[in-house]
């Protein structure tokens, strides 16, 4: 003959439920408000520099300080050129895209020989789009971490640089 | 002899009293969100506002962008601080002028009110801060003709705006 079993055992198990009504409540009110406000891309701004008059006649008038030099970079529909003052540092044909890398380690090197240079001139084609501006001048700004030449101007090519 | 249960306790056993829904995967959903929308949360608020029409050219800068007056130029259109230029880009495009005379009126005008206001508060001095919106279509020939009348009517404090690259 079996025992009867005992009461404590069959005593209805309790489920332990965390009332977790009221954080749900508060879920519901944050989703829609961080979903309305979300700003899935964010827009910045890039500064551009105008030189001023000082600059201008301090450049024409010293010629001897190491930064006292004209940087640019010339781009026309199918060649990208990089200048100091007359020299040519470097001039790449532009096939299939802008050999943007190439220019960044040639302007690193240039920062690393003049740390105190901050401006460059950008030369540009009429032709060129506002989206090759963006991205030659994100190569001269920066490489990776490192800043070369953020103070940049923005110029018409007017004569032709070979 | 098997204890057999009574008939009653059976049935309570069958049907339970309380019918309590399973919340917790959506639970474990909104977490995630929640999680995500905060760290994209940005709690300077939205200065610029880009229209639909409009494809900013992406950049790496991490300026963030400043007040100021913003001209927004799409394919077609010129606006400035959301009011429509009768202006026709494309005959912009082509001339050999470079000044845009009707945008140079309009600027010289707001540079004269905010030199007003300055003298009124001066506080309130004018910066001329210009923030463009292009799109990233526009040639620098047409780029070049309204920054030039924008810096000639006095705004000669200009940025670019740009997508953020992440």
């Amino acid at each position: 003959m079996a025992f009867k079993p005992s009461h404590r055992r069959s005593r209805p198990s309790y489920i332990l439920d965390l009332n977790i009504a009221p954080l749900l409540s508060l879920f519901v009110a944050l989703i829609p408000m961080l979903l309305l406000t979300a700003m899935f891309q964010k827009v910045g701004i890039v500064n551009l520099y105008l030189p001023t008059l000082e600059e201008a006649l301090l450049q024409e008038n010293t010629g001897g300080t190491s930064k006292d030099f004209t940087l640019a970079v010339s781009v026309t529909l199918n060649r990208l050129t990089l200048l100091k003052d007359q020299e040519v540092l470097l001039a790449e044909d532009i096939g299939d895209g802008l050999a943007l890398d190439m220019l960044a380690e040639e302007l690193a090197a240039l920062k690393d020989r003049f740390p105190d240079k901050r401006d460059a001139v950008l030369l540009l084609d009429g032709e060129i789009l506002y989206e090759t501006i963006i991205d030659v001048m994100d190569a001269m700004r920066i490489a990776g971490d490192r800043e070369l030449f953020p103070e940049i101007s923005l110029a018409d090519r007017v004569r032709e640089v070979n | 002899m098997a204890y057999a249960p009574t008939k009653r306790r059976a049935a309570r056993a069958r049907k339970p009293s309380l019918l309590i829904l399973n919340i917790t995967s959506m639970l474990d959903m909104f977490t995630i969100l929640i999680i995500f929308l905060l760290k994209s949360y940005s709690a300077e608020g939205i200065i610029l506002t880009i229209p639909a029409d409009l494809h900013l050219p992406q950049s790496t800068t991490q300026t963030s962008p400043d007040p100021g007056l913003v001209v927004e130029v799409t394919k077609s259109t010129l606006l400035v601080d959301g009011k429509l230029m009768n202006i026709d880009l494309n005959e912009v495009q082509e001339s050999e002028q470079l000044i845009i005379g009707e945008l140079y009126d309009y600027l010289t005008a707001k540079t004269r009110q905010y030199e007003a206001i300055s003298r009124i508060n001066p506080e309130a001095g004018f910066t001329g801060r210009l923030v463009l919106e292009g799109d990233r279509e526009i040639p620098f020939k047409l780029l070049k003709k309204i920054l030039y009348t924008c810096g000639q009517a006095g705004f000669i404090n200009q940025s670019l705006a740009v997508f953020q690259k992440e």
